[in-house]
């Protein structure tokens, strides 16, 4: 079985501005690097090429009224915040974006590929059900989820791990109890969401677990909470389907976060979770592209980490130059692991009435 | 005037072309490259393919190669030492001179192969293994990825790999054309069908692999002016079947071992059947020698046919040939594989080649029902495309504005004007066209010099755009020289 590459040269056309962080070179640094290492010729790898989401696609997971706010921008162009510029004629890649994750979805759940990474842009997840924000227009990975339910697989578990809480994501989730979204990102960064006490309402309740963690995290704490929380949880939950809202900017060279994870940390969390899928959905994962900024830095293999772990490829050598090392010693913070712990101990309290594995200990 | 030598599996062709005449000739490999050479006329452009021993050594066991990989942070590669080079070029991880000595001093094979990653945007890494490696190896024998140009360090592994092992071989027939040959400039024949100098070609000879092949396309295409057919060419070992769309051969990536390589081929068929294959109690798939009607002492394809009456060699029996039964099977065997094959491109037209061409031409057509086009001179058609055929090099650039630095086909430049993109192609392209201008290529001929891949990144401090990185190909295709009588 191969893994399915859902990528379009329109992906590199979306700029708010030439200098704005969320930029093309944040994925033409990665295709770079996917080229020199010859990836389009693997044979454990399939290159799918998207389609733009449909209206119903994204009134799946959007309000009308917001859905109309957008296409009324794009000819002239509208401000969504202050990090978020809608430029004339974001709509066609924005779409293009949604559609790239339905289709990462529906190529798992056609057994055209075994799993999928969508590296599309715009990214999705802080954009809610009736707004968009911080960089983001389209839920790309809500839309996607949706799709998938639509396809007949109801439970669907969502673990996103970019830096920033994805805000958007549990917005359009926090009532459903067939989509427990779960989260880990840096405390008290943008947009401010994300603490712990933030569980659900109504039928909902209990199926958003969120995990903020200290500035300095590093490899350890996110292994820790995989097998603390990510992993119960999944268990508990009994999936169809795991959707991965895969922001790498949680590596210690990206230039706009705090944390301290490495690519080979993260090749290694996106085996976790491709396991979690092998042993819980036969396999069913697709991972959305979400943030990640250090372009010349750790991006490329960062991401190169990602495609590897999901193909099974040799993750060894997934690693870190030496020049990169005493940037990595500054930001890992070794206390860090002591604070998620403490965090994990507050989440399994608030938890322990909506989860068994909460209740344990 | 215009000379092409094509050296063959069995024949070394060559074609002298003047104004108003094309003079071709066959000269047996066993009577020496040094009796082919004699033949050039002292004045005028001369080309040779050497594809045929060269595309021996490709396939020969690679027992002896040592490969030293330096891939840095991403997938596992054999070979690995540490260093790193990160996509923009920047060296981030040093090479450990003691580690690769270690390496170098075990069980040293014949030839060495450098890669790095990134090699092409900064080969510092390569360049410093392979000043180590001349410790333990000849210069001929190690050969460095960088110099290939192009991105995809897998497929420039095992191009290099290959190329270890044939710069000894480019640079002896180099030296022996520079010795025997009248006048010492001469152009090398690569796969895509284009010339380019010995210079080039020692910084990435595997470039020559298979050009017989395609030196026939263009030799067809000069001698019919047909821009569309399936050029069969039926020399002594092997029948080759090279489709021919807009007048130039199809050409795509070889693989070796099931991986891509950087080396351009054309896209053909062959067949392991020549005039001179063997025949026994049928036709076998290897050489028998020179046929019986030509002075031989084995009976070949070439006997079987004139026992079938086809109008080869002259009316009087010679002694040795198959009988009337065997000669039967055996031509009929060999004309099915033909038609076979020929059905696999379903051509509207036919083009055949090569000494037998004339002969079977009338059956070929006959089966195939399409027409069958014997040019004059067919016997030596690739030679004639090796004398016709015109310059054709290709750029590949990266331009790094804030780091200051051009890399060109993997060699580092500073450089202290900034380019807007216009510029930088333009002098690119000017740079391609003198490059093509010493290796005499006539003005007309660089006319088509095209950008065929451009693409710029941002490079942003604090928000603030410092500069840009640019990526761009440009190339002056194969074709046929604007000079050509």
């Amino acid at each position: 079985m191969q893994t399915g590459i859902v990528y379009h040269e329109n992906y590199l056309k979306h700029e708010q501005s030439p200098s704005h962080p969320e930029r093309r070179e944040r994925i033409a640094y990665t295709i770079d690097q996917l080229e020199e290492e010859g990836i389009w010729y693997d044979p454990s790898i399939r290159m799918i090429s998207p389609r733009p989401a449909t209206d119903e696609e994204v009134l799946a997971a959007h309000s009308e009224r917001y859905l109309h706010f957008l296409k009324q921008s794009d000819p002239k162009g509208g401000i969504i915040d202050i990090n978020t510029y809608a430029p004339p004629g974001f709509l066609e890649y924005a779409l293009l974006a949604a559609g790239g994750a339905v289709c990462a979805g529906e190529s798992v759940l056609s057994g055209e590929v075994e799993n999928a990474f969508a590296m599309v842009r715009p990214p999705g997840h802080h954009a809610g059900r009736n707004i968009g924000a911080g960089f983001c227009y389209f839920n790309n990975i809500a839309i996607m989820v949706r799709a998938i339910q639509a396809n007949g697989f109801k439970k669907v578990m969502i673990l996103d791990w970019d830096a920033h809480h994805g805000d958007g994501t549990q917005d359009i989730f926090y009532d459903d109890p067939d989509v427990l979204f779960t989260s880990i990102h840096q405390s008290h960064l943008f947009p401010g969401t994300g603490m712990v006490y933030e569980t659900g309402s109504a039928r909902g309740l209990g199926y958003s677990i969120n995990m903020p963690v200290p500035p300095g995290s590093s490899d350890d704490v996110y292994e820790m909470l995989m097998e603390e929380v990510i992993t119960p949880a999944a268990e508990e939950f009994r999936p169809d389907f795991i959707a991965i809202s895969a922001g790498q900017d949680c590596h210690f060279t990206d230039p706009i976060t705090l944390l301290a994870v490495t690519a080979h940390g993260y090749a290694k969390l996106m085996s976790s979770a491709a396991g979690i899928a092998g042993s819980l959905c036969a396999g069913r994962l697709a991972v959305v592209l979400e943030g990640g900024y250090g372009v010349e830095g750790a991006l490329p293999y960062t991401n190169l980490g990602i495609i590897a772990a999901l193909a099974g490829m040799d993750l060894s050598q997934i690693r870190e130059p030496e020049l990169y090392m005493p940037l990595f010693n500054s930001k890992r913070d070794p206390i860090a692991i002591r604070k998620a712990r403490e965090m994990v101990v507050e989440l399994k309290n608030i938890h322990r009435d909506h989860w068994e594995f909460a209740s344990r200990s | 005037m215009f000379t092409g030598i094509d050296i063959g599996g069995t024949n070394t062709d060559i074609a002298v072309m003047n104004e108003d005449c094309i003079e071709t000739v066959k000269i047996p490999n066993e009577s020496g490259l040094y009796l082919a050479l004699k033949q050039i006329p002292p004045k005028g452009r001369f080309a040779v393919s050497t594809s045929q021993p060269l595309n021996r050594i490709v396939t020969e066991s690679a027992s002896s190669l040592r490969v030293i990989t330096i891939p840095g942070p991403g997938l596992k590669y054999e070979g690995a030492v540490r260093g790193a080079v990160t996509t923009r070029g920047d060296l981030v991880e040093e090479v450990d001179a003691g580690e690769i000595r270690e390496v170098l001093s075990q069980d040293t094979g014949k030839y060495l192969a450098i890669a790095g990653k990134f090699s092409i945007r900064n080969p510092v890494l390569e360049e410093k293994v392979r000043e180590i490696a001349l410790e333990y190896y000849e210069e001929d024998h190690i050969a460095v990825s960088h110099q290939i140009g192009e991105i995809g360090f897998p497929a420039r592994i095992a191009t290099t790999s290959i190329n270890a092992r044939i710069r000894e071989f480019e640079s002896l027939i180099s030296a022996a054309i520079r010795s025997y040959a009248p006048h010492g400039d001469f152009l090398f024949m690569k796969g895509d069908g284009g010339l380019t100098s010995p210079g080039m070609i020692m910084k990435n000879p595997s470039q020559l692999y298979n050009s017989s092949a395609a030196a026939v396309v263009l030799g067809a295409r000069y001698l019919t002016r047909e821009d569309r057919a399936l050029v069969i060419d039926i020399g002594g070992t092997t029948t080759d079947f090279v489709p021919m769309d807009g007048g130039l051969p199809i050409v795509d990536f070889i693989t070796d071992k099931g991986v891509r390589t950087d080396i351009r081929s054309v896209r053909s068929l062959s067949l392991p059947y020549g005039g001179d294959s063997s025949v026994d109690e049928t036709l076998m798939p290897y050489r028998a020698g020179i046929p019986c009607i030509f002075g031989g002492t084995s009976p070949t394809l070439t006997d079987a046919l004139w026992r079938c009456g086809y109008e080869i060699g002259g009316p009087d029996e010679p002694s040795g040939l198959p009988d009337r039964e065997r000669s039967e099977k055996a031509v009929t065997g060999y004309l099915d594989s033909v038609s076979e094959s020929i059905r696999t491109f379903s051509p509207e037209r036919i083009i055949v080649t090569g000494y037998l061409g004339p002969a079977l031409a009338g059956e070929i057509s006959k089966r195939a029902g399409v027409r069958v086009i014997v040019p004059e001179h067919a016997e030596c058609a690739n030679a004639v495309g090796v004398a016709v055929s015109k310059v054709s090099l290709s750029l590949n650039v990266r331009y790094d504005s804030e780091r200051k630095r051009l890399v060109v086909n993997g060699d580092v430049r500073n450089v202290r004007i900034k380019y807007s993109d216009n510029e930088l192609i333009e002098d690119c392209i000017d740079e391609l066209k003198r490059t093509a201008g010493g290796m005499g290529a006539p003005v007309q001929d660089c006319n088509d010099a095209a950008l065929q891949k451009f693409r710029v990144f941002n490079v942003v401090r604090n928000g603030i755009r410092t500069g840009k990185i640019v990526d761009l190909c440009v190339a002056i295709p194969p074709g046929i020289t604007s000079d050509a009588p």
